[in-house]
């Protein structure tokens, strides 16, 4: 990514690059089946939706997947049979995702079986979060600081939610807007402080409430989400990947049970500034 | 080793009937360029009263030609250059160097035949283009900034790595697969600016050859192609200082002699000056910006007597891109080679090289206090030695061998702060070897026949962790190698052969079958090379990559040699090709090699190629029709699938035309098949956010490429002492906005919508370079 930046700059600085819409003749992938589920330690009810593929030249509509039979266990003998509340989104009943616990995803639907399991992780503290200018553009990015567990492989999600302040005098509320997850790793710096860059599409602006939450995942979730924020925008990537299913017999999409912290704090400021939480 | 057998046993039939002896004497000398005193390479010396015998001069200027007492008019020919013509009384063994000298412009329109030569037919060698330096400098390219490796990407069998760009792509091998020399020194990173410009500065080349694969044994170590260039001597008679102002770069070279007709240096240099306009900005991070490159070629020579002569000859070049004092990198090609010829006798001729490359890269991270350099650096070691015996007029043997040792540091990462720990990526080891013959041979005057053996090794040296791996990636087991102790070796026989039939004159059928083997592969997992590409050596995990190709082809010249046609089919084979596992994790990472995947390729295609090498216009037209596909157990459930670079058409048409002598226009056109890639076909929701889908790995295709650019060049003056001209180009005339890169985004208008988005590098690119020489010639007393 970076060195596409460069490129692109140096592009810029010797002539400009020019930009259009072009149609292309795109193959039809529409149809597949995609399932989204997430347990975690915060109180439940848990959801798992299902989802179509649709192809890529039709407005984003999610084409939910209905009648599906979802069930969730777990390793200390926890079942749950879970109930579709709206079209494709099914809600645990009973179950309370707990840390270190594996869970079992089973799904059901159109004759065909889906399987996924994964282990809570402990959830791990975080020491502030804050805004900082960037490496790039000048723009403040959220970023947030904890303490990585030394000794063991520890995968992270975070997630901004932005309470974008709208000035007073016109509207008075807080819209919240939620951001891209992003997802890092200790691999560099295990044991240590790790510091990292929130993903935000707007600028973060004074007034601002920014909220962060730090899960604890496994692996093979890091891996899905770090597919999809580093190669599947662009043709120019040697070779864009999906990003890999931890779900069995070809569904798209991943199955994740992990544990949260969470930190909020208001940007005072618009300037470069580092918030420290009490 | 069995082949090696079966090879000695040849080569010494084919000598034995050889050597039907009779009284027989040797002439043998340099071949050079009368007013510069350089020696041309590969320049034709023939016997006027024996048709179809005569010889070329060697990589050095050095030729040898035995035949049996008589009187015999010998005749020099070299392209450009006015025969050479002397009669000779042979009874002894004797020394005769041949000065050619240059033809006048007005010349050239006349005697056209005497210095053609159909040597490109006769020959066993196929698929080997020699490059014509001075032709180069005709040929528009982008930012005027005349470069070989762009130039030659318009033959048939060559395609470019992309808008722009320097690197290329030889039947169907890959970037890294090419071994490109210089002064027979390895250039592992061959760009400037990310590609846009190549390392080679035109004012220091003197020759330049490209072989499309079934290369002499001589050459060995990459998959797919051999890009020899050499530089310039230098004038050994007078100095002369020139150079170039242009839009991009300026260029300025000086050369001379040493001690008149004994040694000679040349040294040139060149500089981009981008920053200086990023100097004038009031912006703090634009004007503490860095963007340039430069690059120094130096030479020297000196004779030692009749018999030796030394060479040192060095490239260095470094490009430095800076944001502000936030970010920082900087790269380069260090090239450095000593040389001695001897003239072992009249009939043999040796050369030992000693030789030092490297590329290295530095990137520097500034922010908010914290401190990251990273450091990377390649380098080989090694000694070269090359005997050329010329054993008689239809016999020539060379042999030689070569010893290579190399390190490579992947990425030292260094930083000041607690927030990261320092990444254990231990630097590799390897000791890489070959020997090899080659026997060139004339039978019934009508074939020609060229084969060698070279026998290449690659020993995984200590110091190091050698890690063991099994299929999910994990390391199984580690062998760990003490300083000076050999871990596995690798040995490789590259067999070579080429035939070719003269069934009428002028007119030839040629065949050639060749292996070929790679120790160093370049890991890059985006389309375009970086400079902070890997480079890993092969080890336990990863086995030497193999090639094999055969081709087939008719050669013709017509006009006397004024026309060249030639078609050209191949197939090609190869193992142990390497790719990446999804999401492959390639920088600072000490278990690299778990991240690799490995599978085969395989190419073909037909190339079609006419030339009209004299006259007032001047051109080609080439053609090739292609395929190139790969196959790996992970990708595209494991059945072969188009190589990004797979374009089944690929047109080049070049042409040039003196329109008096001091005015020359000329324009070249290609068309090229879009790249192969994956567009997406599908979209869904995870999180809120919608993801495209992808199906078959590169089974779209881009919109095809096509593009015109013209030039022309204004010799302002041209005399004796002083000569300079004025280039004005155009790159993209009519403004084709060829794909660079397609996007598959949200459309930021209109909410719920997505779209492809082309983005395009270049429309018109202008360009102006002002070129001129000043020689120093000694007052007329």
């Amino acid at each position: 990514m970076k060195r596409l930046t460069i490129l692109a700059m140096i592009a810029a600085l010797i002539t400009t690059a020019c930009r259009k819409d072009i149609h292309l003749n795109l193959q039809n992938a529409s149809g597949l089946l995609v399932i989204e589920g997430n347990i975690s330690d915060q109180s439940g009810p848990y959801l798992v939706q299902l989802s179509k593929t649709v192809t890529f030249y039709d407005v984003d509509t999610v084409v939910p997947v209905s009648g599906a039979t979802v069930t969730i266990a777990d390793d200390a003998g926890g079942y749950d049979s879970l109930r579709e509340l709206t079209p494709g989104s099914y809600y645990t009943t009973t179950l309370s995702g707990a840390v270190g616990r594996t869970y079992h995803m089973h799904v059901h639907t159109e004759g065909k079986d889906y399987d996924a399991s994964s282990t809570m992780q402990p959830p791990v503290a975080i020491d502030s979060i804050g805004i900082n200018g960037s490496i790039f553009s000048g723009n403040p990015r959220g970023f947030i600081q904890f303490t990585d567990p030394a000794g063991i492989v520890n995968y992270y999600r975070t997630i901004l939610y932005l309470h974008q302040y709208i000035d007073s005098t016109t509207t008075d509320f807080h819209h919240t807007r939620q951001h891209k997850i992003a997802v890092v790793n200790d691999r560099l710096n295990d044991g240590l402080i790790i510091q990292s860059t929130v993903r935000a599409d707007y600028d973060i602006e004074k007034g601002d409430t920014l909220q962060v939450e730090l899960d604890a995942i496994e692996k093979p979730v890091y891996d899905y989400w770090y597919t999809i924020n580093n190669s599947t925008t662009s043709s120019q990537t040697a070779a864009p990947a999906n990003p890999p299913s931890n779900i069995s017999n070809g569904a798209l999409g991943y199955f994740c049970a992990y544990s949260a912290t969470y930190s909020k704090h208001v940007v005072y400021d618009g300037n470069i500034r580092f918030h420290r939480i009490d | 080793m069995r082949f090696i057998h079966i090879f000695t046993t040849t080569i010494l039939c084919t000598l034995a009937l050889a050597a039907t002896a009779q009284a027989k004497h040797t002439l043998s000398g340099s071949i050079r360029d009368a007013k510069t005193g350089e020696e041309l390479i590969g320049a034709i010396i023939s016997v006027k009263e024996l048709p179809n015998t005569g010889a070329a001069s060697n990589a050095y200027g050095f030729y040898s030609l035995t035949l049996p007492d008589g009187h015999y008019t010998l005749v020099g020919h070299y392209v450009g250059y006015t025969d050479y013509i002397r009669e000779v009384d042979l009874s002894a063994s004797q020394t005769i160097d041949i000065n050619l000298a240059p033809a006048a412009v007005e010349i050239k329109q006349v005697e056209v035949s005497a210095r053609r030569t159909d040597d490109n037919v006769k020959q066993a060698q196929m698929s080997a283009t020699k490059l014509d330096i001075k032709e180069l400098e005709k040929v528009p390219v982008i930012f005027g900034e005349k470069d070989i490796l762009k130039t030659i990407q318009l033959l048939p069998g060559v395609k470019s790595a992309g808008e722009g760009n320097s690197g290329f792509y030889v039947r169907g091998g890959g970037a890294d697969q090419n071994l490109i020399l210089l002064d027979e020194a390895l250039v592992y990173n061959a760009s400037h600016l990310l590609g846009f410009f190549s390392t080679f500065n035109n004012d220091a080349l003197k020759d330049a050859t490209l072989y499309k694969g079934n290369m002499p044994a001589e050459f060995g170590g990459k998959l797919s192609s051999v890009l020899d260039i050499k530089m310039k001597d230098g004038n050994d008679k007078t100095y002369s200082v020139g150079g170039g102002i242009g839009i991009i770069a300026s260029r300025l070279y000086v050369e001379g002699p040493i001690v008149k007709d004994k040694g000679s240096f040349i040294i040139t240099g060149r500089r981009t000056y981008a920053d200086i306009f990023t100097k004038l900005s009031k912006d703090t991070t634009i004007n503490k910006s860095k963007l340039y490159f430069y690059d120094i070629n130096a030479k020297a020579n000196y004779r030692v007597g009749k018999k030796d002569r030394l060479f040192l000859s060095g490239y260095f070049g470094r490009d430095k891109f800076g944001l502000g004092t936030t970010f920082g990198i900087d790269y380069g090609n260090v090239t450095t080679t000593l040389r001695w010829n001897h003239v072992v006798n009249d009939r043999i001729f040796s050369n030992l090289s000693a030789i030092y490359n490297n590329f290295s890269w530095k990137v520097s991270i500034n922010s908010n206090g914290v401190d990251i350099l990273i450091n990377s650096i390649i380098q080989d070691m090694g000694l070269k030695e090359d005997l050329e015996y010329f054993l008689d007029t239809k016999n020539k043997i060379k042999f030689g061998g070569q010893s290579t040792f190399r390190i490579a540091v992947p990425g030292e990462v260094t930083v000041n702060t607690p927030l990261f720990k320092p990444v254990d990526l231990s630097r590799s080891y390897g000791w890489e070897n070959a020997i090899y013959a080659q026997h060139e041979i004339t039978l019934w005057q009508k074939v020609s026949l060229n084969y060698g053996l070279r026998v290449s090794s690659f020993t995984v040296t200590g110091p190091g962790k050698n890690y063991y791996f099994h299929d999910n990636g994990q390391p199984t087991d580690t062998s760990l190698l003490k300083l000076g102790q050999f871990g596995k070796t690798y040995v490789n026989p590259e067999p070579r052969l080429s035939v070719s039939y003269n069934f009428k004159k002028s007119m030839s059928l040629k065949a050639a079958y060749s292996r070929n083997t790679q120790n160093i592969h370049l890991l890059s997992n985006t389309t375009t090379s970086s400079p902070t590409d890997r480079w890993i050596m092969t080890s336990n995990n990863v086995r030497p990559e193999i090639a094999d190709q055969v081709s087939a082809g008719y050669f013709l010249n017509f006009m006397h040699d004024m026309f060249e046609v030639s078609v050209e089919g191949y197939y090609k084979w190869m193992q142990n090709q390497i790719d990446y596992i999804p999401n492959a994790q390639l920088t600072a990472n000490e278990t690299v090699e778990s991240q690799l995947v490995y599978g085969n390729g395989r190419a073909y295609g037909g190339e079609f190629f006419i030339k009209k090498r004299a006259g007032k216009w001047t051109g080609w037209i080439s053609y090739t029709l292609s395929r190139t596909e790969r196959r790996f157990t992970q990708v595209n459930n494991n059945t072969w699938f188009p190589a990004r670079y797979d374009r089944t058409h690929d047109v080049a048409v070049v042409l040039m035309w003196d329109i008096t002598p001091r005015i020359n226009v000329s324009a070249s056109w290609v068309y090229q098949t879009g790249n192969a890639v994956t567009y997406a076909a599908g979209k869904y929701q995870v999180n809120g956010q919608w993801v495209p889908y992808y199906p078959l790995r590169n089974h779209d295709r881009f919109p095809p490429y096509h593009r015109l650019d013209i030039g022309a060049t204004f010799v302002l003056k041209k005399h004796k002492m002083w000569e300079h001209d004025l280039n004005v180009s155009f790159y993209n005339v009519y403004a084709r906005q060829n794909p660079y890169q397609i996007n598959f985004i949200s459309d930021v208008d209109n909410t719920g919508v997505s779209k492809t988005q082309q983005i395009s590098l270049f429309r018109i690119v202008p360009s102006l370079t002002y070129n001129f020489k000043f020689t120093y010639v000694k007052p007329q007393k």
